[in-house]
């Protein structure tokens, strides 16, 4: 009988039975003092939450001047909870709940204490959470700390660092944010969510990277410009209408659109024909936005465009103003452009028109009837029969006999078919 | 005689070194994966903490999702599950539900809450679907349609279906029994927004919503079952995600993002053309093919990343024969896909993927069980025929059972660590399991895996749904 290495084996079992026990006992201990710490958070939180009652009760006015006197005995980390309300389950701290802690917590000693920690901590976690107080504490004087941090080679710390800057809302803090996206291609995405909500006064820091050679940086320069509405740049986004790179292109063509004034409508039209089915798809809504109705003779010029997703955002352009499309409707869908006849089916759907439609035959005016009858002869011709099915269902019976009626007249298939399947979904 | 004695002796003692390499090499595997899993999770918890979420929410450039529920006969947790998605705190997101030929009443429950109207919708067909019957759209919610389809190309094509009409700028699969937390969306798209240059597909942990009290598709009551069966995959789901996945995710090596909440660039799902009906499930399969995405676009640094986030809650088997079917079909899959992707092994191009990921996959997933069985049956009946000593036989045993207790106990104080989901005395509970688990439910899910190996070398590829227990009614 061969008794292969069971010393051995048993030497292993041992040591794993010990690994096993050992972590058996972290584990459930370590998840019971979770939760007893948990609720002990959750108390600490309350408590807060109390005093800052206490102090609206007190006939104190609770605004941001005011300062709570236990907040010097806050934790860092009872802190960020209240600032970030990521305990939320346990207790929400509105704004002005958040801007009294704020303004209280931070005193000099601790502020040297936390740029410290932020800067030369051992812990990374403790760096992270130093970094993040500052920031959600909104402390001004700690830009120069984030100035530095933001470029940490540790990922972690840079992207903590830009979450920080985005909490201090001021020309400086997006001045090291912007500067930053030139020098590194991370995060962009998130400084420019973080941007919108700063004072439009950064704009003209953003107008400075209109000339970046990197067309991401181009791109987003635009559309922070627009977000803004700021108007005294649009010399700068006319000039981006011209870009070498697509999206900068189509991001500008929006944005002229997005000011909404008539003197852009001869660079909005080059953009209706660019080579580009971005620029194209920009423009459609664009155009509308500063020429309303008269620009859609032009717009729908496009319905034959080669790009489907420029027929999709005409479509949603009709879809959002159909009363104004009806004409150009009535054209398709008695026309012989499958396309177009589709796209105008869509429309008439999805805006919820072909109910109105239908409520027009029933008690509408003669023009409106006439209008009406014209689509709805469309609609047959291209077979929308889902579409009117639907429409139908919602009719009360005696009136979905006349509307039949009325199909029957323009088409007797096409009321059988209705007929059988108007039931419903 | 005397020869064929000593060469009997050489080969059960090679055998025996060979098992023995195998489970320290696996265990090492493991450990491995589970400190990463431990390192990383730590990291995401940070990030999930000081989190912007709502800058994140009310940004003017979030990014669009749409969300595609493929349903096959869910008439009872549709329900919870579309209400959940209702819930969603997102700004920005669209919802396609794909009725896959059910023989239920799940369209009717799905009329029920969303009002369905014919919709006459023209679109292209990009990926295979198979025929679809009709398309609805909802009266009450606008960012809503429902596609009502034929049955063929299994869940793959449900998922197309859903892909031909979807218009965002990321897609959601989410499963029909899935019942999703009210921040997931904006959990996972925030961190999207890190990168979303980069980052193509994500996913993240979700478990069993067996005995979660859920109403109008809110969770009202975390409570979870104590069924050993049911909480031994609730122990399971932590182990994969936890102990293995996130670890992964690391070195962008992530080698499946889950069917039941998976998220993806849907520029990325057109270049790969959808999701594909010729495997049995299609979740794999599209990681594995994204990988060989990622390794072909190589300086464009994408990533596919798992999150540890708790983002759902899925109905799982409730009893054996619904967990042998589930488990059997998931070994299959994973077996067709390594075998229709075994180019990427060892193969430089593909970096982690190829000399962690598949080794491991190959080791655990594709052959593990037969080592394991083989193991267990060598040295048992090596004790049986008087070969080995008693000693042997419980030692080996010992060790097998001890390794995978201490590797999963691990996982459980990680998940601890990342966020407080269940309570110290449900983690207590699963402790407990970790250390009987391998005396019976181990045994369970080597059965599951045998078919699942057998159905694969027959070439089955039928997609069956297990049975599932009705949820309570609140």
């Amino acid at each position: 009988m061969y008794n292969y290495h069971a010393d051995l084996i048993w030497l292993i079992d041992k040591i794993l039975l010990y690994l096993v026990f050992f972590a058996v006992i972290s584990t459930v201990l370590y998840a019971a003092a979770r939760e007893y710490f948990w609720r002990k958070r959750s108390r600490a939180l309350l408590k807060i939450k109390g005093n800052i009652y206490e102090l609206a009760l007190s006939g104190l006015k609770a605004d941001s001047k005011v300062c709570l006197t236990a907040a010097s005995g806050v934790t860092a980390q009872q802190f960020l909870d209240v600032a970030t309300n990521r305990s939320r389950e346990i207790a929400f701290f509105n704004d002005s709940e958040q801007s009294i802690l704020k303004n209280c917590f931070i005193s000099a000693e601790k502020l040297v204490l936390l740029e410290r920690a932020a800067v030369s901590s051992w812990s990374k976690w403790r760096r992270a959470e130093a970094i993040l107080t500052l920031g959600y504490a909104q402390v001004t004087p700690a830009l120069k700390v984030f100035k530095k941090t933001i470029y940490d080679k540790d990922p972690d710390i840079s992207y903590f660092s830009v979450i920080a800057l985005g909490q201090i809302k001021n020309i400086e803090s997006a001045g090291i944010l912007l500067d930053f996206i030139q020098k590194e291609p991370f995060y962009r995405y998130r400084i420019f969510s973080f941007l919108e909500s700063f004072p439009s006064g950064i704009c003209g820091k953003a107008a400075g990277l209109s000339g970046s050679s990197d067309p991401e940086i181009r791109n987003l320069a635009v559309k922070l410009i627009c977000g803004f509405k700021a108007a005294e740049y649009s010399g700068i986004i006319e000039k981006l209408v011209s870009d070498e790179d697509a999206r900068v292109r189509a991001s500008a063509c929006y944005c002229l659109g997005e000011f909404g004034e008539k003197r852009f409508s001869g660079r909005i039209l080059k953009c209706l024909s660019d080579d580009s089915w971005m620029v194209r798809v920009s423009a459609v809504g664009a155009f509308f936005k500063v020429r309303g109705e008269e620009g859609l003779p032009e717009i729908m010029g496009r319905i034959n465009d080669g790009s489907l997703a420029v027929i999709e955002s005409l479509k949603v352009l009709i879809t959002n103003n159909i009363e104004v499309c009806l004409f150009y409707l009535e054209k398709f869908l008695n026309g012989n452009d499958e396309m177009a006849r589709r796209v105008s089916m869509e429309a008439l759907e999805a805006s919820g028109y072909t109910v109105k439609l239908l409520q027009i035959l029933l008690a509408g005016g003669d023009r409106e009837k006439e209008i009406s009858m014209n689509l709805l002869k469309g609609l047959i011709a291209s077979r929308a029969y889902p579409g009117l099915r639907g429409a139908l269902s919602g009719f009360p019976e005696g009136e979905k006999r006349k509307l039949l009626e009325i199909i029957r007249r323009i088409d007797k298939d096409a009321s059988v078919i209705l007929e059988e399947k108007a039931g419903g979904f | 005689m005397a020869a064929r004695g000593i060469f009997m002796a050489k080969f059960t003692y090679i055998a025996f070194i060979v098992f023995l390499c195998y489970f320290l090499l696996l265990s090492a595997f493991y450990l491995f994966l589970v400190l990463l899993g431990f390192i990383e999770g730590r990291r995401r918890r940070w990030e999930s903490q000081a989190e912007d979420y709502p800058a994140a929410y009310l940004a003017g450039n979030v990014m669009s999702v749409s969300l595609v529920m493929p349903a096959h006969n869910e008439e009872e947790w549709i329900a919870d599950a579309l209400n959940s998605i209702l819930n969603l705190n997102y700004p920005k997101f669209e919802v396609i539900v794909v009725d896959d030929n059910s023989s239920d009443r799940t369209l009717e429950v799905v009329n029920g809450i969303l009002e369905l109207r014919p919709l006459d919708l023209p679109y292209t067909k990009h990926y295979k679907d198979g025929v679809v019957r009709s398309v609805f759209r909802s009266l009450k919610y606008p960012n809503i349609k429902v596609i009502s389809k034929e049955k063929g190309f299994k869940k793959a094509g449900a998922v197309n279906a859903g892909l031909n009409l979807a218009v965002n700028e990321y897609v959601c699969v989410v499963d029909a029994d899935t019942v999703l937390e009210q921040d997931a969306l904006l959990k996972v798209m925030a961190h999207v927004g890190r990168d979303p240059d980069r980052i193509i597909g994500i996913g993240s942990y979700f478990g069993l919503a067996n005995d979660l009290k859920v109403k109008n598709g809110l969770i009202i009551g975390k409570t979870f079952s104590y069924n050993p069966l049911i909480a031994c995959q609730n122990l399971e789901y932590i182990r994969s995600f936890i102990g293995n996945r996130i670890g992964w995710s690391r070195y962008n090596a992530t080698p499946v993002v889950a069917g039941g909440f998976n998220l993806w660039r849907r520029d990325i799902i057109y270049e790969l053309g959808g999701f594909s009906p010729d495997f049995t499930c299609e979740d794999i399969e599209f990681t594995f093919r994204a990988q060989d995405y990622l390794a072909k676009n190589r300086a464009k640094g994408y990533r596919i990343e798992i999150l540890p986030y708790s983002v759902g809650w899925t109905e799982g088997p409730a009893n054996v024969a619904s967990l042998i079917s589930q488990r059997s079909r998931w070994q299959r899959v994973t077996d067709e896909t390594v075998a229709h992707y075994r180019y990427m092994i060892f193969n430089a191009r593909f970096g982690a993927f190829a000399f962690l990921t598949l080794p491991y996959f190959l080791l655990y997933e594709v052959f593990g069980v037969f080592f394991e069985i083989t193991g267990v049956l060598f040295v048992g009946t090596g004790w049986a025929f008087g070969v080995f000593d008693f000693r042997i036989f419980a030692l080996f045993i010992l060790f097998m059972s001890l390794t995978q207790a201490f590797t999963s106990i691990l996982s459980v104080f990680s998940f601890v660590r990342i966020q407080k989901v269940f309570s110290a005395r449900y983690i207590a509970y699963l402790v407990f399991l970790t250390l009987t688990e391998f005396f019976w439910y181990r045994l369970l899910i080597s059965a599951a895996k045998l078919e699942g190996t057998y159905t694969f070398l027959r070439k089955d590829k039928d997609y069956t749904q297990y049975k599932r227990k009705k949820r309570a009614e609140l």
